[in-house]
């Protein structure tokens, strides 16, 4: 196996080892948006291919990945001009499991946040990363951070305190 | 969330609970990874080519979002395929109904038929204020149009709420249009929506908290199935009808009650709203048009 081959190789086991996890947070960015969530992976995953040589070296890989899609979100929703939407494959009709009800419930409540304020809860809490970190990655400063976190939780609190049907059937 | 709510201990939604209820929002996604990746390594070709013809540029902009294409183009949407014919009706009880299979449906967004429209959010609301009974005054309409956005696996359409004062009470009404509804009900059970369907229109999804009265859940003769209940917590009231139309569109209306009264519409008021003609996707242009003069009207933020 020659050099590219072997890239290439490592690039899909990456790929396939990280996609599940990104795809998740993707969906999150998106406020549940399917189509927008594949659209977003493959556009930073492709980035990463393009850009293997260099990525392959980094040494916390995934994380840096993440922080890469968490940016590009934000980049399209600044680029974007129209309701353009990948839609070339199908989701697969088997690509949903556990509660469909109560995803489609937080995920409606999401979608409700401003892009950035989901950005900065997935950043907080779903990568788990500190107020710091996030407010470098997303070019905010701390104080910014902790306050939209605290609305955009505030706000989620509002938007599910009528579901509580959904929330405690569980 | 108030100190009763049950809801607390389910799912606590302060900074330590956060990260559980947003793991809890994508539990369970299955994504489709290898074909993830097979288009991330094509695109990244070609980005790759891009930048050593020294166009690295446009790369940057084609990496954004690409030209929707929707397999569905303009054929029919359920293919000719109809609902199987119901195993089972009830004229309305606490007892489970049979719901339409809708496994041969498509799961992708509808194509517009020539000459229609999306209804508008603000149509939603129309619609909404004339299916109301007549003798109700409805006013401090919004709504928000998510056409063409997808709420995880399918798109969500429009929902519009209003005020409404009559009958010595006063409260809101709100409608959830929503297309599709059965393709986000596949929880993989049996590789069909339909366990999932039957369990959201089914009076035992509500537990003892949720305060729940006077379930219903009716196979409608249409086959549309619909479930009503009343909710009443303390001095919170509220009534409700979802109904899920025999082509996988979901119609559901709720009316709250103001503080400490009762809610301005019946059960059957709501199910004479629910079960309207006029909740239908797709619309003349002149629908659309006409709500224009709907005001004022506030259009909800996505």
């Amino acid at each position: 196996m020659g050099r590219r081959e072997e890239r290439a190789a490592e690039f899909h086991e990456f790929a396939h080892a990280a996609g599940p996890r990104l795809f998740r947070t993707a969906l999150l960015l998106t406020g549940g948006d399917w189509h927008e969530a594949e659209d977003l992976v493959q556009t930073v995953l492709a980035r990463v291919f393009a850009s293997w040589a260099r990525v392959r070296r980094v040494e916390h890989r995934e994380a840096y990945v993440r922080t890469a899609l968490v940016r590009a979100h934000l980049s399209v929703r600044r680029l974007r001009r129209s309701a353009e939407r990948p839609v070339a494959v199908l989701p697969e009709a088997a690509g949903r499991d556990g509660d469909p009800a109560l995803r489609v419930t937080l995920l409606q409540a999401l979608a409700r946040l401003s892009p950035k304020d989901r950005a900065v809860l997935v950043l907080r809490y779903w990568e788990d990363r500190s107020v710091q970190q996030t407010a470098r990655e997303l070019g905010l400063r701390e104080g910014t951070v902790r306050n939209r976190s605290m609305v955009a939780l505030g706000r989620l609190r509002e938007l599910l305190a009528d579901e509580r049907d959904v929330l405690t059937a569980r | 969330m108030g100190p009763d709510d049950g809801a607390e201990d389910a799912m606590r939604l302060d900074e330590d609970g956060a990260a559980e209820v947003l793991a809890r929002a994508v539990d369970g996604v299955r994504p489709p990874t290898p074909r993830l990746v097979d288009g991330a390594v094509r695109r990244g070709r070609r980005l790759r080519a891009r930048r050593r013809a020294g166009t690295a540029a446009a790369a940057c902009v084609a990496a954004g979002p690409v030209t929707a294409v929707s397999l569905w183009g303009g054929a029919p949407r359920s293919g000719g395929v109809e609902p199987r014919s119901p195993t089972g009706r009830t004229d309305g009880g606490p007892g489970p109904v049979r719901v339409p299979d809708f496994s041969a449906y498509p799961s992708t967004a509808e194509a517009v038929p020539p000459g229609k429209e999306r209804i508008s959010a603000r149509a939603t609301a129309l619609a909404l204020k004339e299916t109301l009974p007549w003798d109700l005054e409805s006013s401090q309409y919004a709504g928000r149009n998510q056409a063409g956005k997808w709420l995880g696996v399918v798109p969500y359409d429009t929902s519009a709420r209003l005020r409404v004062a009559g009958r010595g009470t006063d409260g809101e009404v709100k409608v959830d249009f929503q297309s599709q509804f059965y393709a986000q009900m596949d929880d993989g059970t049996d590789g069909s929506p339909r366990a999932g369907l039957e369990k959201w229109y089914a009076c035992a999804r509500f537990r003892a908290q949720d305060h729940v009265r006077r379930c219903e859940v009716a196979r409608l003769a249409d086959g549309s199935v619909l479930l009503t209940y009343e909710k009443r917590s303390g001095a919170r009231a509220s009534r409700h009808a979802d109904l899920l139309q025999a082509d996988g569109h979901r119609v559901a209306v709720g009316a709250q009650a103001g503080a400490g009264g009762e809610p301005p519409l019946t059960l059957g008021a709501l199910r004479g709203v629910v079960t309207s003609h006029r909740w239908r996707l797709f619309v003349d242009p002149e629908v659309n048009e006409r709500a224009k003069a709907l005001k004022p009207f506030e259009t909800l933020g996505g």
